[in-house]
């Protein structure tokens, strides 16, 4: 039986694996009894073959750390362990997602709230501004002015003190050009009821009491 | 895998019989250790994957059919405990070169595991060659020559057909061989 070359280098290869029939390990040993170079190539695989063997014995022919048997059975038994274990963090991740998913809507719900509408319940801002406007409004509607006519013996001073209020503020609103008051005139005091020092009486009865058609009937038949 | 398995080993250690277990392991945990080795080249992590490999075989001993080698069994699920540290192993490098050319750190290399001496030119050549071999290659030739095992037990393990482990062991030689002329040459 002739073979060529290549078909040698195969059956060579086939050799190394131990996948030789006789007929065929026949006819490759035939070939390389002629054959240098094919020879050569047979030899040059053996060397390979020989060669990996001691190298990788060095490499690797070690001794494993002894397994421990505890270690190998817990392990084992640890199956079922694995899968509580499994089903613990399956159950946490959806507790997890259900308060995210929770938080998420409120904070929507929320946000939806204060863009519509103030919030029931809770006055941040309002409370001050409402505070402020009430005592301006009270300041308003105490604050009158009331006409006074001057009775004899009056002077600028104690009709300021009269109504705790400074004689400047008296000139200014009256428009006055002097100090000087005469009986029967007319003066308009501005009267709040912020500072009711002196007099006990309230602005109503003040004015009915200061303007008395009396005091005017019985003295501007005089003037 | 000539030697013949006593079957009421594997049914006690299905049984739960704790001695049967430890003889089993003693048995095999070398073989299986150096296999890892032989694969992952770390003795650290091939440790690791022996303690793995026993695991998933005490767990699994139910579900083994007595028709397969119970060595070849034993030795595919050691193979698919190295193959996957493998995958581990290339997504972490591919990782750590894509951070280098990204943020161009220098992020810690592993530490190749200790090399016995090579002994001379040659083993290391062929040493070299072998570890430059892609993975499919380097698999069938340590276990056709270091655990010295036949194609037809090979391609039980891989569960690969023999012509299929033929031409991969013939290319690894082809490559090997090419190595060693190289050092010739020079």
């Amino acid at each position: 039986m002739q073979i060529t070359h290549d078909e040698a280098r195969k059956l060579i290869q086939f050799n190394a694996d131990e996948a030789l029939n006789l007929q065929k390990k026949t006819a490759l040993y035939a070939h390389l009894e002629d054959c240098i170079e094919c020879r050569v190539y047979a030899e040059d695989i053996k060397e390979v073959e020989s060669r990996l063997l001691p190298v990788m014995k060095r490499q690797w022919n070690l001794q494993p750390v002894p397994l421990s048997m505890d270690a190998l059975t817990s392990k084992r038994d640890s199956k079922i362990q694995t899968s509580i274990l499994l089903a613990t963090r399956t159950a946490m991740i959806g507790v997890v997602f259900v308060a995210f998913i929770f938080s998420a809507w409120q904070f929507t719900l929320s946000n939806r709230q204060t863009s519509g509408q103030s919030p029931v319940g809770v006055l941040p801002v309002p409370t001050p501004s409402k505070q402020s406007t009430s005592t301006k409004i009270m300041q308003q509607t105490t604050c009158e002015e009331i006409l006074y006519i001057v009775q004899e013996n009056d002077t600028l001073e104690s009709i300021a003190h009269q109504f705790s209020i400074s004689k400047e503020e008296i000139i200014t609103i009256n428009n006055m050009k002097t100090e000087t008051v005469i009986r029967a005139m007319e003066l308009i005091i501005p009267k709040c009821n912020s500072t009711p020092t002196g007099t006990a009486e309230s602005p109503a009865t003040l004015t009915t009491t200061y303007t008395p058609s009396i005091n005017l009937t019985t003295f501007t038949p005089d003037g | 895998m000539t030697e013949a398995h006593p079957s009421w080993l594997i049914s006690e250690c299905i049984a739960g019989n704790e001695a049967a277990i430890e003889m089993l392991v003693r048995q095999y945990e070398t073989d299986v250790f150096r296999l890892a080795l032989s694969i992952v080249g770390d003795q650290a992590e091939a440790n690791e994957i022996t303690q793995e490999t026993f695991i998933t075989v005490l767990r699994s001993l139910p579900s083994y059919q007595e028709k397969q080698s119970f060595k070849a069994w034993l030795y595919t699920i050691a193979l698919n405990h190295s193959r996957s540290y493998l995958r581990k192993q290339k997504i972490l490098e591919r990782l750590r070169t894509t951070l280098t050319t990204i943020f161009q750190i220098e992020t810690q290399k592993q530490v190749s595991p200790e090399e016995a001496v090579i002994q001379n030119d040659k083993e290391a050549q062929i040493w070299n060659s072998l570890n430059q071999l892609d993975e499919r290659h380097r698999i069938v030739v340590v276990l056709r020559y270091f655990h010295e095992l036949s194609v037809a037990e090979i391609s039980e393990i891989l569960s690969i057909n023999e012509g299929t482990i033929h031409s991969r062991l013939h290319n690894a030689r082809e490559k090997l061989r090419n190595g060693l002329k190289h050092l010739h040459g020079e």
